[in-house]
């Protein structure tokens, strides 16, 4: 295996966030954040989705076991992992990318293992049965991988529009994801619409209304639609977040609060594998990296 | 009227008592629970139930079904908080309950009366919103190192939240386990609130990282060392409210219904009458309007 665990007490949490993984993974979250405007979709966001879409069958020919059998999660999910651990061609072939060709990696085998390793520890865990952010934060980790490999252009990041997919109970943000929040939130800012507040999360019917257009919704609209309860109950934080009166505040908070809940939590980070594309060592200057990245970004906005 | 029957009336309307209250219930609780064998003896009749997990107003519903305490003498096996809106509430009421009706209702600690446990799992961050520190939690924490590991109905019903231990082959050996303390990480305590019950034989590995699975064979030696009929534990979702397994010896019961607001589940308590006769009554999620509803708080640390 290329990539290992690193994080093994709560002290590796104080290195983890000096590392160059954690200012990446960061960076990267809060780039698409300013980028989420939706876009055309691209050949190479195409790509992605179709190794999604690949998952999706895999998922959906996958028979259930009875579920009167099974303590929560069926147990037919461990096969589908299974399944997508055997399966190496998931994720696109940089080999077959044209503008990479003469560019391509001298230990490009591994560093798709370490990508492939992401992406397939996406979906969940095969052996509790469950889905929460610190598989999200696997996505995300895949998705920065492609991108440091130069699988996506500077576009496509414009792009990166998730398909709408823990636990403190009924006190954490969301039961399995965060993101969606996040850039829903920014997508808000950057594109403010029809006087929508903060507030209005609470009213399902534009929930419903708006579920394709912006993830927050997108995100709010699956709770109404999985959960029957009091909304101030079943989803205490984001009804609290309701009561916030801007979406770029809502949209700063949820950024601080992912930061300090998700990224240095350790019973969500620690189950993190660090490689040679998430690094979980302190290299001086790679600041730079982004930088570059964020005035070329500027001018494309122009 | 008395301090502690002024505040059973505002638990059970969903209210919070002061946090010096909830001192002194915990100080009064204590000195009760402290006298409890780790396999508390009950008599028949009784109504046991399973998990409750914060679900207030269906505990309410609960009492409406099975009939309120203590006109009805109630074992409860743990589980009472975590995952749900309503911890606090929920364990308090079952708490102020057994301090003023100590022999009418028997509390048996779940895996997830546990400071670790309840620190990922909700209660801790429900206690920090609703009392503004973490005091409440403390005290709730060190009376959860009190509470019973088992019961005893009349000899032949043996109650737990989990399940069997392969270091635990009869009651003795479970009476001489010392409880006060945190569930540990492995042994008999932390198996007797961990572990399920599968269709395997003898002893597997628990996909939850504690406890045990544990085979039909398992069960069979335990009932017949012990004199038992049957064994009744909760621990697990039941989507029809209980379960029976292995030829009736095992029954698991669940009385949280539409569990975590989304399983779509009904829930069930479980009546034995004074000859041990059994009558499972079944109950759904109680109805969702008319609750207060509260000022929206965002996180200042995140949202000022």
């Amino acid at each position: 295996m290329t990539v290992a665990k690193k994080i093994n007490t709560s002290e590796d949490i104080e290195i983890f966030k000096k590392s160059n993984g954690f200012n990446d993974l960061f960076s990267f979250i809060t780039f698409i954040n300013q980028a989420s405007a939706p876009q055309p979709v691209s050949n190479e966001v195409q790509l992605i989705l179709n190794s999604l879409n690949k998952v999706k069958d895999i998922v959906s020919s996958q028979e259930l076991l009875e579920q009167s059998e099974q303590r929560f999660g069926n147990r037919a999910f461990r096969e589908v992992v299974e399944i997508l651990e055997r399966e190496t061609n998931l994720l696109p072939n940089f080999r077959d990318k044209e503008e990479l060709k003469d560019d391509l990696p001298s230990n490009l085998t591994s560093l798709e293992e370490e990508v492939h390793f992401y992406f397939i520890n996406s979906f969940g865990n095969k052996i509790r049965l469950d889905y929460g952010s610190g598989h999200e934060l696997n996505f995300i980790s895949c998705l920065f991988c492609l991108f440091k490999l130069n699988f996506f252009s500077l576009e496509d990041l414009n792009n990166l529009k998730l398909e709408p997919a823990g636990s403190h109970g009924v006190w954490g943000l969301d039961d399995f994801q965060f993101l969606p929040y996040i850039w829903g939130s920014g997508q808000m800012v950057l594109k403010p619409k029809n006087n929508i507040k903060p507030s209005d999360t609470t009213n399902k019917a534009l929930a419903s209304e708006l579920k394709d257009e912006n993830l927050y919704f997108s995100a709010i609209n699956y709770i109404n639609e999985t959960k029957n309860g009091p909304f101030f109950e079943h989803s205490p934080i984001l009804y609290d977040i309701s009561g916030v009166l801007s979406w770029s505040k809502v949209n700063t908070g949820l950024l601080k609060m992912y930061q300090n809940e998700v990224l240095l939590k350790f019973p969500v980070i620690q189950h993190l594998h660090f490689g040679s594309l998430i690094v979980f060592d302190t290299v001086s200057n790679d600041n730079k990296f982004w930088e570059n990245l964020r005035s070329k970004f500027e001018t494309l906005k122009l | 009227m008395s301090d502690l029957d002024r505040q059973i009336s505002l638990l059970n309307k969903c209210q919070l008592i002061k946090e010096s209250e909830v001192k002194d219930l915990c100080q009064k609780a204590r000195e009760i629970l402290i006298e409890e064998s780790n396999v508390q003896r009950v008599d028949a009749p009784v109504t046991i139930c399973g998990d409750i997990h914060g679900q207030f107003f269906d505990l309410q519903e609960l009492f409406k079904v099975g009939g309120a305490c203590p006109d009805t003498n109630y074992l409860f096996m743990g589980d009472f908080v975590d995952r749900g809106f309503y911890s606090v509430e929920t364990f308090l009421l079952l708490l102020a309950l057994k301090v003023r009706y100590p022999d009418r209702i028997t509390l048996l600690r779940g895996n997830h009366e546990s400071r670790q446990i309840t620190q990922v799992y909700g209660f801790y961050d429900e206690c920090l919103r609703k009392f503004g520190s973490v005091n409440v939690w403390r005290y709730c924490c060190e009376i959860f190192d009190y509470l019973s590991l088992s019961a005893l109905i009349d000899d032949k019903v043996f109650c737990v939240h989990g399940g069997l231990s392969p270091a635990i082959s009869t009651l003795d050996q479970i009476r001489t386990i010392d409880r006060k303390q945190e569930v540990p990480h492995d042994g008999a305590m932390c198996d007797l609130l961990w572990s399920d019950p599968d269709e395997i034989e003898s002893w597997g590995v628990s996909p939850r990282g504690a406890g045990y699975l544990f085979g039909g064979d398992v069960v069979s030696m335990f009932v017949h060392a012990n004199n038992l009929d049957l064994i009744a534990r909760a621990h697990q979702l039941v989507m029809e409210g209980y379960k029976l397994m292995f030829k009736d010896t095992l029954v698991t019961v669940w009385s949280a219904p539409n569990y975590c607001y989304r399983c779509g589940n009904v829930a069930s308590i479980l009546e034995f009458n004074e000859h041990l006769g059994k009558n499972y009554k079944i109950f759904e999620a109680a109805p969702h309007e008319n609750r207060s509803i509260p000022a929206k708080t965002p996180m200042p640390d995140y949202f000022l």
